[in-house]
């Protein structure tokens, strides 16, 4: 009896070893690093995926592949452009490979089965997790709406349930993100939280540069016009976002925005000269070496502004140098000057490197 | 070819055809989805015939697991039967699901339940990723009918509702003229 007895329990013993998920096995999720800008790439190969009666967002008709690679990546990019992670602009892009029904796993993708019902499920442990960056994982899709097909995807790229379903089945959001994606889908939003949490993935499993960000206070004061000494009280402040690369590349953005609403010229004798407020979105380049930044503006098109703009972002005002105070704080005042003469700004700056000290 | 991932799909494949697919493992989890829709595509005898039983299960996630087979599987007088019995289920998860099956089928006593369910902002039980069933109908609705009545331009759950009545007036005129097309997969008159 005994005999009859352990036979089952050794093939259950042997059922569960079998049954055990995968080990690591090569790279799947990945992520690339260039500038300023984190793409990760979703490879996923789709047993099953059929062509058939797909229509993109003006109805158009629209194979299967291009249909679940647009949907999610409209999805989330269109969030990605307008919610940075700290330095950094995300792209998704996803690679659906269409495969025969029978198409096993092989290393480098995911694997996901296709199918003709509701819903859609991605084998990873629950919550947040770089597990789909380090090996590659199995689901199924079903007939998913764009939000689902997104929300999919974002477990592809770690991310967890941010719902629950009790034991009689009814939904719950997980703590206060029942208004996210991934509590949701189409009834959700990819918010500046989503971001964060997959960016802090991204930081695991990718060696980001360095990532300074601060601000740049202004004060733009004693400018020259027609011969007249003239002075602007109009205050600037700039936010900064520099990413710094290997070898003390700078590259990064800075949106300026007036705090006095104006830049108008007070002049000595009497007279006030209108100018719109200092608003303006900046590329910054320049380098870093263990002392100093030594950075410019580049402002991009529809600027306003006179003094603070003059002072900062003519090709020929120098460098501005920002002394690096600790190995995660750089700071100081510096006098930008044009150098024709007459326009200058204070500026006071302040950056900080939260991943810079460990 | 991953080998510990073959391995299991060996194994799943060696079982599935020695004794049919086993929908008493179902235990709602990811995993199990994900094996479960394997079954469907490799042996769909064979988890029907499981699902066919499995409907009869007392466990909630257990007769869930059934159901959702018996959706993607569903063929032949049985299963068309069985899902038109669930259609009266008093689970909302159960009777959604059937009548979206149905009606991607060509049965149309799958529309009255989705033209109800216009106005219901009820998560739908158990789905992964969530979604409302309005969410549900509407899709279902606009994929296989031929009638819109500005559902397609709503997105709120209230415009949602408030094309309920056109869609409930639309079906008491259109019912004994619906034919299916299978061409296009969806309901002419």
């Amino acid at each position: 009896v005994k005999d009859v007895i352990r036979i089952p329990v050794v093939l259950a013993l042997l059922a569960v070893l079998v049954a055990v998920p995968a080990q690591p096995a090569g790279a799947t999720t990945t992520v690339s690093v260039e500038g300023n800008v984190v793409t990760i790439v979703v490879p996923i190969d789709a047993p099953n995926l059929k062509n058939s009666s797909y229509r993109d967002a003006n109805g158009r008709p629209i194979s299967g592949k291009r249909y679940w690679e647009q949907s999610a990546e409209t999805f989330w990019n269109n969030a990605f452009e307008f919610l940075p992670y700290t330095c950094f602009e995300v792209r998704l892009d996803v690679r659906v490979k269409p495969r025969p029904p029978d198409f096993e796993p092989t290393d480098g993708s995911h694997w996901v089965i296709f199918h003709d019902g509701k819903g859609g499920e991605v084998r990873k442990p629950p919550g947040d997790t770089t597990y789909p960056y380090e090996q590659s994982t199995d689901g199924a899709w079903g007939d998913l709406s764009p939000g689902g097909i997104a929300h999919e995807v974002g477990h592809l790229m770690g991310l967890g349930d941010d719902y629950g379903y009790a034991d009689d089945g009814s939904w719950f959001p997980v703590a206060d993100r029942g208004h996210n994606l991934m509590a949701h889908a189409d009834l959700g939003v990819i918010d500046q939280a989503v971001v964060n949490r997959l960016g802090e993935l991204l930081a695991k499993v990718a060696d980001l540069p360095e990532c300074w960000i601060g601000t740049m206070r202004s004060t733009a004061v004693d400018v020259h016009i027609l011969n007249q000494a003239c002075r602007s009280d109009e205050k600037v402040v700039t936010e900064l976002k520099l990413v710094v690369s290997p070898d003390g590349d700078v590259s990064g953005t800075a949106e300026a925005h007036s705090l006095t609403g104006h830049s108008d010229l007070i002049c000595n004798n009497g007279q006030r000269v209108p100018y719109p407020p200092s608003e303006a979105i900046m590329d910054v380049e320049g380098e870093k070496t263990a002392s100093r930044f030594h950075i410019v503006f580049r402002p991009q098109e529809g600027t306003l502004g006179i003094g603070y703009l003059i002072a900062n972002t003519d090709p020929k005002v120098a460098p501005q140098p920002v002394p690096v105070t600790a190995p995660d704080r750089a700071g100081g005042t510096y006098t930008s000057r044009f150098p024709g003469g007459g326009w200058f700004s204070v500026n006071r700056f302040d950056l900080t490197c939260p991943d810079c000290v460990p | 070819m991953r080998a510990d991932r073959a391995l299991v799909v060996a194994a799943a494949s060696l079982i599935l055809s020695a004794c049919g697919y086993d929908l008493e493992s179902f235990g709602g989890s990811p995993e199990d989805f994900v094996d479960l829709v394997q079954a469907t595509v490799e042996d769909p005898d064979a988890v029907r015939q499981s699902a066919l039983d499995g409907l009869s299960a007392s466990d909630p996630t257990a007769r869930f697991g059934a159901v959702y087979a018996l959706t993607v599987t569903a063929e032949g007088q049985e299963s068309i039967d069985a899902l038109v019995s669930l259609l009266g289920s008093d689970r909302l998860e159960e009777r959604l699901l059937a009548a979206d099956a149905l009606v991607s089928r060509g049965d149309r006593r799958g529309i009255p339940p989705l033209i109800e369910a216009l106005a219901s902002d009820e998560v739908i039980p158990r789905l992964d990723p969530p979604q409302a069933a309005w969410q549900l109908a509407r899709t279902a609705l606009l994929q296989h009918t031929e009638e819109d009545f500005g559902l397609s331009d709503a997105e709120k759950p209230s415009a949602v509702a408030a094309t309920q009545d056109a869609w409930e007036e639309w079906y008491r005129e259109a019912e004994g003229s619906l034919r299916w097309d299978p061409a296009t997969r969806r309901f002419v008159s």
